[in-house]
């Protein structure tokens, strides 16, 4: 591009804009418009960091209440079961809430002086202890409630899903309906008569127990014909 | 109007409704955008359009623009973007897909070059090899050593973190070797120098 074909272009630009500027054409947005753009992109940073915040306790919470953290002690194969069981939804839903939010934070001058993964560590370690604390509050405990009432619209399905047994994985949970030497029998019954219902007979491991009827049990092992060759069980909590 | 009011001043003008204070913003931009997407841009690029948009989108954002803060880099980043865009949408040539550089944080380095004075032939050199180079290495030669932007001005351009901006310059130089020819050496680049006038 030489240097006459520039100046005519330039000239060409300046006349243009020059011209719809003084004949109103193009006009200056208000600071209000920006305020709202800036008042808007924060409302929405906000908001994604809440939710992912209340995902993350969900992801808590779904993990102690469906007792899924015992597969962690009952070797690799528990570890591997747990795995398959994690609440990977959630958790994708999670991390693409955080994605969001530093993409919105990319247009703050903070969002861009720190490399993106110390921002990333930064919220996602910020959203982790606030879900962590959220879960310890009876909130999520309550929408059980409200599900299993069948008041809970939306996630309600979701939340009842968190005591479903997961016979393919050898998960089984249920009640102590009677207690034997080496074994015990146990209960589902959830009321909503799908297929993860059912009695089952127990085979106890070594040290595992005493169990006592009434109590809720969480059963990882291979099921056979009603009875359940159990690798680990736990004693789940109450309500 | 004269000009020895400095760009912020008039950008503030402009804010307040004078139309010639934008005329005198057009007059010391436009060149100055005109080369750095000639440098940026693919040849087929309607560089012209492209320009005119740019200043349109200045106009209307100038209320966005805070007085108190640097003119240059705002109105650089404005093009940025525009340029960013065409390139994406003519598909020519990969841009930014994952800047890894920008990902992980790097310490904060300087150029180990010492300022001298301006050194036209290492300009033309310079040019020679930047058209080989990509474009996210194109355009941190372009900031730095045509448009004579510092490292924090250009982190404000691209909206990347400082030391983001010495690693991405450093990588340039270390491709651009490849392509400059030196008449003494052929391992080592020739000197690049820039001038000692920051782009304000």
């Amino acid at each position: 591009m030489n240097e006459h074909n520039d100046n005519l272009i330039l000239k060409k630009i300046h006349d243009t804009v020059l011209h719809q500027v003084e004949t109103g054409s193009l006009r200056v947005h208000s600071r209000r418009f920006f305020m709202i753009r800036f008042a808007a992109t924060v409302a929405v940073a906000v908001l994604a960091f809440l939710f992912s915040t209340l995902v993350m306790s969900f992801i808590f919470f779904s993990i102690h209440e469906s007792g899924e953290q015992f597969l962690l002690g009952f070797g690799g194969a528990g570890v591997l079961t747990f795995l398959e069981l994690f609440p990977w939804v959630a958790f994708v839903v999670d991390i693409a809430l955080l994605v969001l939010l530093e993409w919105l934070l990319q247009g703050f001058k903070l969002g861009y002086r720190v490399s993106l993964i110390v921002i990333f560590i930064g919220i996602f370690g910020g959203s982790a202890v606030l879900g962590f604390l959220i879960d310890l509050t009876p909130l999520h405990s309550t929408l059980l409630g409200l599900a299993n009432k069948g008041e809970l619209p939306i996630v309600g399905g979701v939340y009842e899903s968190l005591r479903d047994n997961h016979a393919a994985q050898g998960v089984f949970r249920g009640m102590v309906v009677a207690v034997s030497e080496h074994s015990i029998i146990i209960a589902h019954e959830d009321n909503d008569r799908d297929g993860d219902d059912g009695v089952w007979n127990v085979q106890v491991p070594l040290g595992s127990g005493p169990f006592h009827v009434g109590e809720r049990v969480y059963v990882f092992g291979l099921l056979a014909s009603s009875t359940i060759e159990a690798q680990g069980i736990q004693l789940l909590s109450s309500n | 109007m004269s000009d020895p009011l400095k760009d912020e001043e008039l950008a503030a003008r402009v804010q307040q409704g004078d139309h010639e204070a934008f005329a005198v913003l057009m007059n010391r931009y436009s060149g100055k955008l005109l080369r750095y997407g000639a440098r940026l841009l693919p040849r087929e690029a309607n560089l012209g359009d492209i320009i005119q948009d740019i200043f349109i989108t200045v106009y209307r954002n100038m209320q966005d623009f805070d007085a108190t803060r640097q003119f240059s880099p705002w109105i650089y980043r404005i093009a940025h973007n525009a340029f960013v865009d065409v390139i994406r949408r003519k598909h020519t040539e990969p841009l930014y897909v994952f800047d890894f550089d920008a990902v992980i944080p790097h310490p904060v380095y300087h150029d180990p070059v010492p300022q001298e004075k301006e050194d036209t032939r290492t300009r033309v050199l310079l040019e020679k090899g930047l058209e080989n180079l990509s474009p996210a290495y194109r355009e941190i030669i372009d900031l730095y050593y045509f448009e004579n932007f510092s490292y924090q001005q250009i982190a404000d351009i691209l909206h990347v973190p400082l030391g983001t901006v010495g690693i991405r310059l450093a990588r340039a130089r270390a491709a651009l070797k490849k392509y400059i020819p030196h008449p003494d050496d052929a391992d080592t680049p020739p000197e690049m120098t820039r001038t000692h006038t920051q782009n304000t």
